[in-house]
């Protein structure tokens, strides 16, 4: 007990030295943060599994079992054998004919629209079957398409035990200019429903998605796609499988290196910076380890090679660490820290981008749990093209023929069973992680040390420049002084926030619509939203009893409101803020009573549709609001007289991050718009405290 | 000689006192094209209301009737979906009013009688913990995790003939159409309707509900169930319903008797019944579907009948009588027509009776040939009209033949449910009802009833419902719109229900192919979105979603009108069967085989679940609450943030934050009570919204003060309560 007083009276000594010393304090926060970042590699973790459930690498691949292997090699073969060169149609509709004993009743929908991304797509769906025990009488109902239309194609494997109420996708991209990959890619993708529909572990329906290429990227065919899944019309003649739990997108590619080695490659980039669960990219990663011959993965984002700067910079840096003088690691240890720093900058700068990296993004941005998967094999490689192998005796295509589809096949079973071992959407994990290898990553309570400690300083900052404007003006101490900076601090808090409401609304409106036409209910619901951010706004701008006196046209609230606007503005003189409040109320004394009830009425209405808006949209942010709200009053930006100094340098280093948290708002706005009105209005207001400073 | 006559008066009221309880067991087989076979048991049973012996009822099921006043009651366990390819194959053979499809998972219709019991929901939570402890089901748990609701009528199987009963709403229905949405709950609130995803058929289930029965799994039907091979099924349902017939007119007593119907519908796969067909030369039918043959019949049933679902008259009566002499089981086996074609009906006693000699068996090539037929049976209803000799159909040749075309080109309706996610917080319901043209004859329309529950995680805008009659959008005073009824308040079970009166359509021919057209297609869309779900109210398992219930759609055939037959499956069409009944229930006995009299009479009446019966998962925008590591975090993380620095930076002045000894002089404790009461309007904001966010708090709030102030006089309910 007496130690802990002891320590308890240091650490309150402790406090006013540092608050005598906050300038130090803020220099030596920067600092930390900056040393925090070139250290993140140092705390990254090994890469695990969090969700049990997946038992990954609990079941063993059985596609040779089935005989799925063989029919995928089957496949391959006869659509190899025949050579005339397909279309994206001709191609899935053939496989499944050659399928056909295998794959029986399997049954496409096709689906097509045009290649405009980010306008509403135009959409006309026609069904064909194809398979079946009578040979595969594929049969379309007439192809709506013009030329260069883009298609999908998809089927739905339906579990004879499951409640039919969730499933999971596999996309495959065929690209039907590569004709090689594509021939493999369907072949593998035809046997593997036809293995699927023979599994008895199948406990959800698996949706099996083939997009065609040609024309369109993946990415544009799946936003496609999913749109078209998520519309309600359509509901008997496109099949679907509840709600969508994971996807995977699957390429087949021919090999990139020149001696025709097969590699893997995964990509978890999303629109905005949106990640897929951690596990769900360590669960793709393990079963390739654990099941293929395939090398260890590598990483999308990783693969471009960084600036050059940045490569000489990591070079010195790792020269400086390993050489005589400081001599802190070894060298394989130093160019391994340098290596994971290079990584990590480029997956964090993907992130910042916001911009996907594979066709998984448009499964992400609906909360669909997805990765990308390319498989690159040199029996993808075209014959006349780079792959020398290809070309080469007929039993070396076979063996590559071989690994290419029992690794592509394997990796495909096993995925889709961890998916469908799950009863639970992935959560056991992260979404928040930056990965410094591809099997190591830096965990989000790492990766927060270096803002926090940018915050702290802007905080610390903050209360330096309250004491520097408190030693400055002693009249601070006048109660009437301190309510009127007290309003002021108060109008600015709520124009900020109507502010940030009207954008979040905006952009809300934006995301939500995506261009289409709104239906009623959400019109209206965004309406109201962006009334009662016009509402907030008045009252903040002209004072609430301004605002009331303007509803009433004949009291003459024109001109006090025009009166309180402008001395809204000048907020700062005590004196024109009381005598306008005082104004207003002799105003609003002359109005008859019906006017007077009505307009009461009427603010009153209009108050209680955004506290109900505001309660139920944003309860639990409306909570955080009412704690952080009383800060800005604390530091009024308005009240800063002319003698105070704050050193420009300071509030400009300080405001850097802050635009650079707008910027990377601006960005995840997109995806996430109620983070918006949450968090832009805190933004603003420090961000005008510290000009005001400079 | 005067004693004795009247010990002998005395034995015979008491032997006509004892016996009344009439207990038979029915099996259906129908053989599907993909090389499944579809098998339902049914299990049937009645007793006297005011019996004193109860025979082969269950005991312990009557008294929990009688002590809680039921009049109707559907409890259904399953597991699977029945695929509505293979119910459409079901649909078109004699055996389509045999069984009806089930959601997966627990079902619970409950109807209590009249003015039974004040609290209606303290008599269901003692009803659920009895029917618990009864099946070793979670039964009792769906008064807090299952999503009930009261509807209106229509969708629960009245007493009275549905259309009947749907009548009634339709006339009253511009009364309180316009309300809809204003609280009111709609329905009297006696029926209950449950619906619980997580509770699945598990073995133990099907070994309570079979000690239910009076002969258990020793002899008869039931002993062919084995649970090993009905858990490796992909459909398999069993379902326990009960329901109390009025008394005959001049009775002193309003009740005349129970009816119990033990049901198990199973499919059993396409691997097994390959395996079995292997071993065709030496089992029989029962012995090759059911891996043993039967031991014995159930010395209690009076009767004991296997139906095989035939079409092609002539060769199934000539398959009949070649297998029939070659097996030995002369007049075991009897041709019968119903309206949708012909079944055979075996009975199945002399096939057991004990002697040194083999026992006959039924041929598994009787079930075979049927299933070639059986995709194409319509309209072989005619079939007994054919002079055959053992045409011994009784009823079914008493079928009306209009009833009997009718039947040939009814299709089971269609019905989706599909979730358009606008957001993380909301979104629309979108529910599509496929009828197939040809059951809207053109003489009168059919009716459909729609129903979709919403549970309490999903606030429902009840404007924006809106119902489309095949793209064109249904006004409130449409003449197809016979009522719609929209319950949506806060914190419960929303229910939207509408009946429509199909527009009556040229009939469709019997061979027009389903995928061409010839649908009437309704849907019903309405808005949701999310409400604030407080940890406390969360599942366990919240990070799969909210399970939202099947959509049910009940198709009413005008013929149900005249009918005296409800839904089917429904577990009430009406088995009275040929006897008469009274208060005393003396000279009551039950149908002699009520599953034959449905199939004889039904009116051609269907229940569906959307998507064969699952739901749709919708997932809520929820942080996982549930995991240790993040309550700690969060909480911690919390209070550091928000009760340490924050406060401490709106209650110190900056004075103090320069130096803590320049405070105007204030004394220590002066200091400290200017903290607290600067404080103390935070605490109170904050205490006000945690009461406002958390339920659970509320409820404490409010049980505290029902301690202090008496007059108050219940505390919160609790979310998706009644």
């Amino acid at each position: 007990m007496i130690r802990w007083l002891a320590l308890r009276s240091r650490i309150k000594g402790l406090i006013p030295a540092i608050v005598r010393n906050l300038q130090v304090c803020v220099w030596a926060l920067l600092v930390v943060a900056v040393a925090a970042i070139l250290l993140l590699p140092l705390s990254a973790n090994k890469c695990y599994l969090d969700e049990k459930a997946l038992l990954v690498g609990g079941a063993q691949p059985s596609v040779s079992q089935t005989g799925c292997l063989e029919v995928c090699l089957t496949v391959h073969r006869q659509l190899l054998a025949a050579g005339t060169p397909r279309d994206f149609v001709s191609l899935v509709q053939d496989a499944a004919h050659a399928a056909a004993p295998f794959t029986a009743e399997l049954g496409f929908h096709q689906h097509a629209f045009s290649a405009s991304l980010g306008s509403p797509l135009a959409r006309s769906s026609s069904s064909s079957r194809s398979g079946g025990s009578s040979g595969g009488n594929s049969s379309s109902s007439g192809d709506p398409l013009a030329a260069g239309a883009c298609r999908t194609l998809h089927t739905v494997v339906r579990s004879r035990r499951g409640e039919g109420s969730e499933g999971y996708l596999l996309l495959i991209p065929l690209n039907s200019s590569a004709p090689a990959a594509a021939t493999l890619a369907a072949a593998a993708g035809v046997a593997l429903a036809g293995h699927l529909q023979r599994s008895s572990w199948l406990a959800k329906d698996a949706v099996l998605l083939f997009a065609d290429t040609a024309s369109c990227t993946a990415e544009e065919s799946a936003e496609a796609w999913m749109l078209a899944y998520s519309s309600p019309h359509n509901l008997f003649g496109f099949p679907r499988a509840g709600l969508l739990q994971q996807a995977l997108v699957l390429e087949v590619a021919a090999a990139a290196a020149a001696d025709g080695a097969s590699s893997a490659e995964l990509s978890v980039h999303g629109r905005g910076g949106v990640l897929p669960n951690l596990d769900l990219y360590f669960l793709v990663k393990r079963t390739l380890e654990l099941h293929t011959s395939l090398p260890p993965v590598s990483l999308r984002a990783a693969t471009a090679p960084p600036p050059r700067a940045a490569r000489l910079a990591a070079a010195a840096l790792a020269s400086l660490t390993s050489s005589p003088p400081l001599r802190l690691a070894p060298a394989a240890a130093a160019q391994r820290y340098v290596s994971e720093l290079l990584t990590a900058a480029a997956f964090a700068g993907q992130l910042a981008a916001g911009e996907a990296t594979g066709a998984h993004a448009a499964f992400l941005s609906r909360q669909v749990d997805a990765a990308t998967l390319v498989l690159r094999f040199a029996a993808a490689a075209e014959p006349g093209g780079g792959g020398r192998q290809a070309a080469s005796s007929s039993v070396k295509a076979k063996q590559r023929a071989q690994l290419a589809a029992s690794s592509t096949l394997t990796a495909a079973e096993l995925v889709l069973r961890t998916f469908n071992n799950l009863q639970e959407r992935l959560h056991h994990s992260t979404s928040l992680y930056v990965l410094v290898s591809p099997a190591r990553f830096v965990g989000v309570a790492a990766y927060l040390a270096p803002p926090a400690c940018l915050l702290l300083a802007g905080v610390l900052q903050l209360i330096e420049a309250r004491r520097a404007t408190h030693a400055a003006a002693p009249g601070m101490a006048d109660p009437s002084l301190r309510a009127a900076v007290w309003k002021a601090a108060w109008r600015r808090v709520a124009a900020a926030h109507a502010l940030a409401s009207a954008a979040g609304t905006v952009m809300q409106w934006a995301g939500v619509s995506g261009g289409a036409r709104l239906g009623g209910a959400a019109a209206a619901l965004l309406l109201q939203q962006l009334l009662w951010s016009a509402a907030a706004g008045v009252a903040a701008a002209v004072g609430l009893p301004a605002a009331m006196a303007a509803l009433q046209p004949d009291s003459g609230g024109d001109s006090g409101g025009n009166e309180q606007s402008s001395e809204g503005a000048r907020s700062s003189s005590t004196s024109s803020s009381k005598g306008s409040s005082k104004g207003s109320r002799q105003d609003g004394t002359g109005a008859i009573p019906v006017q007077r009830c009505t307009r009461v009425f009427g603010l009153a209405v209009l108050l209680l549709q955004g506290t109900r808006l505001l309660l139920n949209q944003w309860a639990r942010c409306l909570a955080l609001l009412l704690w952080v709200l009383p800060l800005y009053a604390l530091w009024p930006a308005g009240t800063c007289p002319a003698g105070t100094r704050g050193p420009r340098l300071r509030s400009g280093l300080l405001l850097l991050p802050l635009l650079a948290a707008g910027a990377l708002l601006w960005r995840v706005g997109g995806t996430a718009p109620w983070l918006v009105p949450l968090i832009l209005p805190h933004l603003l207001l420090f961000g005008a405290t510290l000009l005001s400073r400079a | 000689m005067q004693h004795s006559f009247c010990w002998l008066v005395l034995a015979a009221l008491l032997s006509s006192a004892t016996s009344t309880a009439a207990y038979t067991e029915e099996l259906a087989l129908h053989a599907l094209s993909d090389g499944s076979v579809l098998a339902h048991f049914e299990f049937s049973t009645a007793v006297p209301w005011q019996a004193v012996h109860v025979g082969t009822f269950p005991a312990v099921l009557l008294d929990v009737v009688r002590r809680h006043r039921v009049q109707q009651l559907e409890l259904s366990l399953t597991q699977g979906r029945w695929a509505w390819e293979q119910q459409r194959e079901v649909a078109v053979g004699p055996l389509r009013a045999a069984a009806g499809p089930r959601p997966p998972g627990l079902q619970l219709k409950v109807s209590f009688e009249e003015g039974a019991a004040q609290d209606i929901q303290a008599a269901y939570a003692a009803l659920t913990q009895a029917l618990g402890g009864l099946l070793c089901a979670g039964v009792a748990t769906v008064p807090r995790l299952a999503v009930m609701a009261a509807p209106a009528v229509g969708w629960f199987a009245q007493p009275q003939p549905v259309s009947t009963a749907a009548a009634q709403p339709a006339a009253g229905a511009a009364s309180h159409s316009n309300d809809s949405g204003s609280g009111s709950s709609g329905g009297t609130g006696r029926q209950v309707y449950a619906w619980l995803a997580q509770e699945s058929l598990c073995t133990e289930n099907v070994a309570a509900w079979r000690r239910l029965l009076p002969c258990r799994h020793h002899a008869g039907l039931a002993a062919l169930l084995h649970p090993v091979q009905l858990a490796a099924a992909p459909y398999h349902s069993l379902g326990l319903y009960l329901w109390v017939t009025p008394a005959a007119f001049g009775t002193s007593s309003s009740k005349g008797a129970v009816e119990l119907r033990q049901v198990l519908t199973v499919v059993l796969p396409v691997q097994q019944q390959q395996q079995q067909q292997q071993v065709e030369g030496q089992a029989g039918l029962l012995a090759s579907l059911f891996g043993s043959g039967l031991p014995g019949t159930c010395p209690a049933a009076g009767n004991t009948t296997v139906y095989l679902a035939g079409t092609d008259s002539t060769a199934f009566s000539a398959e009949a009588n070649r297998t029939g002499s070659q097996a030995g089981i002369p007049g075991a086996c009897k041709r019968l027509a119903v309206p949708s074609g012909t079944l055979l009906a075996c009975d199945v006693a002399p096939l057991t009776l004990p002697s040194s000699e083999p026992r006959p068996q039924l041929p598994l090539s009787l079930l075979l040939l049927n299933s070639s037929g059986s995709g194409s049976s319509s309209g072989s209803g005619s079939g007994c009209s054919s002079g055959n000799s053992s045409c011994n159909g009784g009823a079914g040749s008493s079928v009306s033949e209009p009833l009997a075309k009718q039947w040939t080109s009814l299709v089971p309706p269609k019905v989706v449910q599909h979730v358009v996610q606008g957001g993380s917080t909301w979104g629309t319901l979108v529910v599509g009802t496929r009828v197939w043209a040809g059951a809207a004859p053109a003489a009168a329309p059919s009716l459909l009833h729609l129903m979709q529950l919403v549970p309490w995680q999903l606030l429902v805008d009840s404007s924006s419902v809106q119902l489309r009659l095949n793209g064109e959008v249904l006004q409130q005073h449409s003449p197809e719109l016979a009522w719609q009824l929209v319950d949506a308040r806060p914190d419960r079970t929303a229910v939207v229900e509408a009946l429509l009166r199909l527009p009556t359509a040229a009939p469709v021919p019997a061979a027009a192919d389903l995928d061409a057209g010839g649908w009437l297609e309704v849907q019903l869309a309405v808005s949701y979105h999310t409400a604030f779900v407080p940890v406390s109210d969360q599942a366990p398992d919240a990070s799969r979603g909210v399970e939202l219930p099947p959509a049910i759609a009940t198709l009413l055939p005008p013929a149900c009108a005249n009918v005296s037959s409800t839904t089917r499956g429904s577990g009430n069409s009406s088995s009275h069967g040929s006897g008469s009944n009274d208060g005393g229930g003396a000279e009551y006995t039950a149908a002699a085989a009520p599953l034959l009299l449905r199939l004889q009479s039904s009116c051609g009446a269907w229940q569906q679940y959307s998507s064969s019966g699952g739901g749709t998962l919708v997932p809520l925008p929820l942080p996982d609450f549930s995991m240790t590591f993040n309550v700690v975090c969060f909480t911690s993380a919390l209070l550091a943030v928000l009760l340490g620095g924050v406060a401490n930076l709106v209650l110190r002045s900056p004075e103090e934050f320069a130096d803590t000894h320049l405070t105007g002089g204030l004394s220590f404790w002066q200091k400290k009570k200017k903290r607290l009461l600067l404080f103390l309007p935070v605490l109170l904001v904050t205490l006000g919204l945690i009461v406002y966010l958390d339920k659970d708090m509320q409820r404490w709030v409010l049980s505290m003060l029902h301690v202090v102030l008496p007059h108050l006089r219940q505390g919160p309910e609790q979310h998706g309560e009644l």
